[in-house]
């Protein structure tokens, strides 16, 4: 087996761990890698730059990234499968904050192009089935997240109105 | 590039050159971190700033300087090396790049921060890990019999660890629990010293104190328990129970009555309050 063959293998297998593209099979996911991007980075390089319009979605495939804003970081990233940078892909807007690698990183990006027409019909149809599912996954999070804040909320108004 | 007014633009020029000097500074000084921070904070308003003449003429020069020293900076070589970044230089200001050389800074102060936290984490799991074994060791040898080496097990837990809050209540504790209250009277006093808004170790002095018969040393203590923590019902019935015990029943029923005026539930006060009063 070739080195590149190999490494290919690995990322196969990296990707088969994230929950999104579980149900696809190896072939498939050969496939996902023909009109996706695997892009290795380290530590500083800068993925996404606050203020550019790119339409790129980025998946953390190993390593973490940071999100940060004028010097200050305002979240992290560090499980694979976690996705970044669908709000331009959402709604067109520009990049909100710049995201930066954490370390060595490996991330698979896919341009927002190939939702629209990936080569063939099967193919497009696979690309919007990854979109979905990322959409899903991250609004899945935020209402998870959500709903633990409310939580939180609602238990320190339930004190304030005790007067405790 | 944002719009700020003359006035501004001239105000955060003089900060910049300000932030950057610092920055030297600290990096002159081995204080890596607060390095970056000064030169983030240059970079930040730099970004903010539109720029030309002078200003920029004597600034982007100082900044390639700065960006210079940091890559050769030996102890950033080292950290990085450490994180097995090996591209050189690290960073390298180029006019008009801000944006990317105030990112790489900005994941280097974070990603440095985050090692070092790890690394006083292992350091704290070491250290807990040396006291829980001193601990435990000093208690088995206590309770085989072999006192001396317990003790010095326990004393060298103590002198060790002591900065620690609830280290010597816990090793006068296992003292006093082994059946050496003198040993434990004089631990606990340095945990009383030490953390005087710690109860623990007060309630365990008072027991040694009671263990080696010392009556008047008790009776001090409560009374410090009371000025450091304030009147309370079961101070003041244990007081009142403990000078039952020391046969002063004027005193006891003076405080059985305090426990019972605080808390009318409180039969143990009242029973001594009838049967002295």
């Amino acid at each position: 087996m070739t080195e590149a063959a190999s490494d290919e293998d690995k990322i196969i297998s990296l990707l088969a761990r994230m929950p999104m593209l579980k149900m696809f099979e190896k072939e498939q996911l050969r496939q996902v890698l023909a009109y996706t991007k695997i892009r290795r980075y380290d530590l500083g390089d800068t993925i996404i730059e606050e203020g550019q319009s790119d339409q790129t979605l980025f998946f953390l495939i190993t390593g973490n990234v940071y999100v940060v804003k004028n010097g200050v970081n305002i979240g992290e990233f560090s499980n694979t499968g976690d996705i970044f940078g669908e709000m331009s892909i959402i709604d067109g807007s520009v990049r909100s904050a710049s995201i930066v690698a954490g370390g060595k990183s490996l991330c698979m990006s896919i341009s927002a192009s190939f939702f629209e027409n990936a080569g063939n019909e099967q193919q497009t149809l696979m690309c919007q089935n990854i979109l979905f599912r990322a959409i899903s996954q991250i609004l899945a999070e935020r209402l998870r997240a959500m709903n633990a804040d409310n939580i939180v909320l609602r238990k320190e108004i339930e004190s304030l109105k005790s007067g405790r | 590039m944002p719009v700020v007014s003359y006035e501004q633009a001239v105000e955060n020029a003089k900060r910049i050159k300000a932030d950057v000097a610092r920055a030297k500074i600290y990096i002159a000084r081995g204080d890596i971190l607060k390095s970056v921070e000064a030169f983030i904070s240059a970079l930040t308003a730099k970004i903010a700033t539109p720029m030309a003449g002078s200003d920029k003429n004597v600034i982007e020069p100082q900044m390639a300087e700065f960006c210079e020293e940091f890559s050769n900076n030996y102890q950033v070589i080292e950290f990085l090396k450490s994180i097995d970044y090996n591209e050189k230089p690290f960073i390298k200001f180029r006019p008009g790049l801000d944006s990317k050389v105030l990112n790489k800074l900005t994941a280097f102060r974070l990603k440095k921060a985050a090692v070092e936290q790890e690394a006083n984490k292992a350091v704290e799991r070491e250290r807990q890990a040396k006291l829980d074994e001193l601990l435990s060791k000093g208690k088995e040898l206590l309770a085989s019999g072999q006192a001396a080496k317990g003790k010095v097990m326990l004393k060298r837990a103590a002198e060790q660890f002591g900065s620690k809050e609830g280290v010597l209540s816990e090793v006068g504790r296992l003292m006093l629990d082994a059946g050496y209250p003198g040993d434990a009277m004089e631990i606990l006093r340095q945990a009383m010293a030490g953390f005087p808004k710690d109860p623990v170790p007060y309630k365990s002095y008072i027991e040694a104190c009671l263990a080696q018969g010392n009556n008047a040393e008790a009776e001090e203590a409560y009374l410090n328990v009371i000025k450091v923590f304030g009147p309370h019902p079961q101070t003041y019935l244990n007081m009142s129970k403990f000078y039952v015990a020391w046969r002063k029943n004027d005193l006891a029923y003076d405080y059985a009555q305090r426990a019972f005026g605080m808390d009318s539930s409180l039969t143990e006060a009242k029973e001594i309050m009838d049967r002295f009063g």
